[in-house]
């Protein structure tokens, strides 16, 4: 199941907020489950970031940026996600994969999360995204 | 000169910002300097989301973003943003106002003896086209600089027949700086419009329009601000003559249709009226990183730092390479360094630099026109540098020059 998750089952009293900077500026704060990665996150409410190999990394599509404080709190990236991170449009000190970041009550409590104003999507092995 | 100083590790930052310093050594800034990477990364990012979203949809999406070139521009100069206006390049911006001038026969332009080739040019085409007269101003040759009592005499006895100052702040040939804050009191205490030409300067000292009295200024993108070519921006100022100029190009940016005004249309007010719908966004974005990447240094470091490799370059030249004549003159030198060097045409001088990837340029005498005829020189060579230049590198040219005789 895509998203993972039900958003009006999420428990309260152990979900992580998480601020959603969009494309225009505008902003949404959604309450995550801890384990959800960001692109979890944004499918199971409905914000618009694609991620067209579906968590595999192997696409750039889930770029995101994070803020700076989360950043550092944030193990570092591995070889693979770096990999594809390369390949991001407009890629910034704190980029990050969004299938890669997961909300975390430690690290992660109010990390707000910014949308790149464009993806480079490029056809994976051949694996075009069908819309969801 | 004192100051604020860049460090030696302030170098190695702006070096290992310019990707171009790994591939070839540029002193052609004069020319076009080589840009540093958040300029190129400005530009390609905005050209790739033109590409993915639309050219009018992105530019709607980085309204932000463009508005606040305006700011960054108005910032480095000391004046307000609805006085800058984008410009296809510094000459177009200069020729929106030269040729929007209601000029006829018997007016006087007044100008100095190093002008520029193009603005001569006009000169010559105004005053074939309406009878202007052209007055050329000497240098004092005591400073070397432009003689400002030699202007006052000029604008004092022609009266109301001088009808604009059109001056080039650093001349294209040369490293000197004229004065520009004692030619704008002349022009304001006589009430004459004054166009600079701010080519050379900006981007590589402090430009202060509260210092500096003009009615106009115009800047390129490429040179010593580092930004990307086939862009500029214009200065017209609020108090100044230019202000409700009615530009000889009108479109949809610059006016609007007004069926109840006796034209038919509305020049639009500000220094909007000298822009045009069409433009690059990617350009213009690019030069508002290279004006903010420049205000991070400071307009005045960067001068400190250029004047020093200038002068250790000027001094080099003369100190070890036979047969060099430095040609810059003036009290106040910039990051221009023009030389001769006997029995060698600059052309190959260049050609032979070029074979060792070191970018200088040679200018012409049709660039500099009344200059070069009265110094008899057919061109000279100009080594520019920059702030990110080493003194390595002013070895290396030193080395490859020695070895040209």
């Amino acid at each position: 199941m895509h998203g993972g998750y039900d958003v009006s089952k999420v428990d309260p009293a152990t979900a992580v907020e998480m601020e959603f900077v969009d494309r225009d500026g505008s902003k949404r704060t959604v309450l995550a489950p801890e384990g959800a990665s960001v692109l979890d996150v944004a499918h199971a409410n409905d914000i618009e970031l694609e991620g067209a190999c579906e968590g595999s990394l192997a696409c750039s599509t889930c770029h995101v940026y994070v803020d700076e404080d989360t950043y550092g709190k944030l193990d570092e990236p591995t070889d693979d996600e770096n990999d594809m991170l390369d390949l991001a449009f407009a890629l910034k000190e704190n980029s990050r994969l969004g299938c890669q970041v997961v909300a975390d009550r430690k690290t992660t409590e109010k990390m707000e999360i910014t949308l790149p104003q464009a993806t480079r999507n490029m056809a994976v092995d051949g694996y075009v995204a069908k819309p969801h | 000169m004192a100051g604020k100083q860049m460090t030696p590790s302030d170098v190695v930052e702006a070096r290992s910002d310019t990707p171009g310093t790994r591939s070839v050594i540029h002193f052609n800034n004069a020319g076009a300097a080589l840009m540093p990477q958040p300029v190129l990364d400005t530009v390609g990012e905005y050209t790739e989301l033109e590409a993915y979203k639309g050219g009018y949809e992105a530019a709607a999406a980085a309204k932000n973003k463009i508005d606040a070139v305006y700011q960054s521009i108005a910032g480095m100069l000391s004046c307000s943003p609805d006085e800058i206006a984008s410009v296809e390049n510094a000459t177009r911006g200069w020729d929106y106002i030269f040729y929007s001038l209601p000029f006829s026969a018997g007016d006087v332009v007044i100008t100095s003896e190093t002008e520029y080739g193009s603005n001569v040019t006009s000169f010559l085409q105004m005053k074939r086209s309406r009878g202007v007269l052209v007055e050329v101003i000497p240098n004092d040759p005591s400073t070397g600089v432009l003689d400002v009592s030699s202007l006052s005499n000029a604008v004092a006895t022609l009266g109301k027949q001088a009808k604009l100052v059109a001056i080039s702040h650093i001349p294209t040939n040369n490293g000197v700086v004229h004065p520009a804050e004692k030619i704008g009191s002349i022009c304001r205490e006589y009430d004459i419009p004054f166009l600079l030409d701010a080519c050379q300067s900006v981007g590589q000292l402090p430009v202060d329009l509260g210092q500096i009295h003009c009615d106009a200024l115009t800047a390129t993108s490429r040179k010593y601000l580092r930004g990307p070519r086939g862009q500029g921006f214009l200065y017209v100022n609020k108090q100044g003559h230019f202000w409700d100029l009615e530009p000889m190009y009108l479109d949809v940016r610059s006016a609007r249709n007004d069926e109840s005004s006796p034209s038919g249309y509305q020049v639009l007010p500000g220094a909007i009226r000298y822009e045009n719908f069409e433009r690059s966004y990617a350009n213009w974005l690019g030069m508002g990183t290279a004006v903010d990447y420049a205000c991070k240094w400071g307009l005045d470091v960067i001068e400190r730092r250029i004047c020093f490799l200038a002068e250790t370059l000027r001094r080099r030249l003369e100190d070890e390479v036979k047969g060099t004549t430095v040609t810059d003159y003036g009290d106040r030198k910039c990051g221009i360094v023009s030389f001769t060097i006997e029995g060698v045409e600059g052309a190959d001088v260049k050609a032979a630099l070029a074979k060792e990837k070191i970018n200088v340029s040679c200018s012409k005498a049709s660039s500099t026109p009344f200059d070069m005829r009265k110094r008899k020189l057919s061109s000279v060579v100009r080594a520019s540098v920059h702030y990110y230049n080493s003194e390595d590198e002013i070895t290396l040219l030193i080395e490859a020059l020695k070895r040209l005789r």
